[in-house]
């Protein structure tokens, strides 16, 4: 193993019952790496990193992350999910959850001046920091996104996986929050799915198209492709297989926001 | 007034009184946990299986001369039973939680009947089980809930990082490496205790509401867990108290009076509430 290697599969195949979704999966995530996977609605993304996450195992191959089993590398995983369900008078401020992203650290007891040190850095990261005191149930959903990240932050993660972070953001919280990514990709690895292909082809270093099987590009060999945002569809027609017998046509939908 | 009077001079109103503090500190700081996680159906069915463990108290009390197993500790160890078979059986959704809760609720209430029924010489009225008998709770009850009270507050102030995730989202707890199941279980153990507290004031019936109205109305304007906790506190006094005085001068059931002036309350800040942002709404469209 590589001892920069983050995310390493080998022939890894998953099915749910007999409809295999990911098909011979080959991938190496190493650090410093910003990727994005990219691919139509029931392609296996979020099995992915489902996958990644320890959530699901494999029916065939393996998956390392960081030389271990997924479930023994959560604690170095900070994962922001796509939609969080929570009581909509849930009693939190901002700062309470992102303390959350240190939950596993003390069995007794409450947060140290320490964690709550660092919680405070890391919404000065995101620019939430005025925003502590706040009722995170009270947030816009941009504003949510952001102190989510913070919260996977301050676990201090060496891989941040987000799961479409910009699905439910205008245009321009969009824009922000992938400025924002590729800023703390100086300092952590990322993978992320999205949707939106136009908006990360400015920050990513690699893309990943996910199609039952998995091709990862490095960016400056698609770049013909991605000023064209329709160009990405093009791109996963050379690269993905058609699954199911369907036209690649009906099954890849990029939305753009 | 008669109660002020009576209350200096009948020890019987003095134990009640201490009863319904340490009641409602746990129905404060529980029940803020059960309404930010949306958990209320839990307390029917955990209380309803209490007749179980009352039912078996009272019959080893009369039947085989037990009298130390007093109708507390039966509560207690029905409570408790209730909490450990809805943790297990739906664990990793092995079984559907809406059928384990009707099961402990409906058989609970079957061994009780069937416990009663084979007491030899039982007169005693059953009414007292499920609307409450606050006014006859004997020193030791007084011990026991004094004891089940502190235990959770300790667990509350130890644990109270891992509830707090636990309530906001259980993924983001599992995905930290901690135990969900662990920290849930333990949950519903406090979850059962406050439970056989609050049946010491309300009765079984009337337990539902009253541990969870006072969080629910915290929790329109209190912004953090511990503020839900400390005005779910005062809520569930101000309720319990205020139906105790009302029902003592006006001799109306205890019980009965005090869920009244709860649900009452909880509308009126509820409409309240919602008038004010419907205000500053308008105000901001403006």
């Amino acid at each position: 193993m590589d001892n920069s290697s983050i995310i390493s599969i080998n022939h890894l195949c998953f099915s749910y019952d007999a409809r295999e979704i990911l098909h011979d999966v080959n991938l190496e995530i190493t650090e410093g790496m910003f990727a994005a996977m990219v691919g139509p609605n029931g392609g296996g993304k979020t099995t992915l990193l489902k996958l990644i996450l320890g959530l699901l195992t494999p029916k065939h191959g393996n998956i390392k992350v960081f030389g271990n089993k997924p479930q023994f590398a959560r604690k170095s995983i900070g994962y922001v999910p796509q939609a969080i369900l929570f009581d909509q008078n849930f009693p939190a401020s901002v700062l309470d959850i992102v303390l959350m992203g240190r939950v596993e650290r003390h069995l007794f007891g409450g947060y140290r001046k320490g964690d709550c040190d660092t919680a405070m850095q890391r919404l000065h990261d995101v620019g939430m920091d005025a925003f502590a005191n706040s009722s995170f149930a009270e947030l816009s959903g941009g504003q949510r996104q952001r102190v989510l990240i913070a919260q996977a932050l301050v676990s201090e993660p060496k891989l941040l996986l987000l799961d479409e972070p910009a699905a439910n953001l205008d245009q321009k919280n969009a824009e922000q929050l992938f400025e924002l990514l590729g800023k703390l990709n100086q300092h952590v690895t990322i993978l992320l799915v999205s949707h939106n292909l136009s908006l990360v082809s400015k920050v990513v270093s690699h893309v990943i198209c996910v199609n039952q099987t998995v091709d990862m590009h490095r960016i400056q060999d698609v770049q013909g492709v991605t000023d064209d945002p329709t160009g990405w569809i093009r791109l996963i027609h050379q690269q993905c297989p058609v699954i199911n017998g369907k036209k690649p046509d009906e099954q890849i939908h990029p939305h753009h926001h | 007034m008669i109660f002020i009077q009576d209350l200096i001079e009948f020890d019987y109103l003095k134990r009640t009184v201490l009863a319904i503090l340490l009641a409602s500190v746990a129905c404060g700081v529980i029940g803020s946990y059960v309404v930010a996680r949306r958990q209320s159906y839990l307390i029917g069915a955990v209380s309803h299986s209490l007749l179980g463990g009352i039912g078996l108290a009272r019959y080893l009390q009369i039947a085989h001369g037990l009298t130390w197993f007093s109708t507390i500790i039966g509560a207690l160890l029905a409570a408790v039973l209730s909490a450990v078979a809805i943790s297990t059986l739906t664990l990793k959704n092995r079984m559907r939680q809406d059928t384990v809760l009707s099961a402990i609720w409906t058989l609970g209430v079957a061994v009780g009947i069937s416990f009663i029924a084979i007491t030899p010489g039982y007169s005693e009225d059953l009414t007292s089980y499920l609307f409450g008998s606050i006014l006859l709770v004997s020193t030791e009850d007084l011990v026991i809930m004094a004891i089940m009270t502190v235990v959770i507050a300790i667990a509350v102030l130890l644990f109270r990082n891992r509830f707090l995730a636990l309530c906001f989202n259980e993924e983001t707890l599992y995905l930290r490496g901690v135990s969900t199941a662990a920290v849930s279980f333990s949950l519903h153990l406090l979850v059962a205790l406050t439970v056989v507290l609050l049946a010491q004031v309300v009765g079984i019936v009337l337990v539902l509401v009253l541990l969870v109205i006072p969080a629910a109305t915290a929790a329109h304007f209190a912004k953090s867990m511990a503020m839900v906790m400390a005005w779910g506190i005062i809520f569930c006094l101000f309720f319990c108290y205020g139906g105790l005085v009302v029902s003592y001068q006006a001799d109306w059931p205890v019980g009965a009076t005090i869920v009244e002036l709860a649900v009452a309350t909880y509308l009126v800040i509820a409409c309240a509430v919602a008038l004010r942002r419907r205000s500053i709404k308008n105000h901001e469209e403006d």
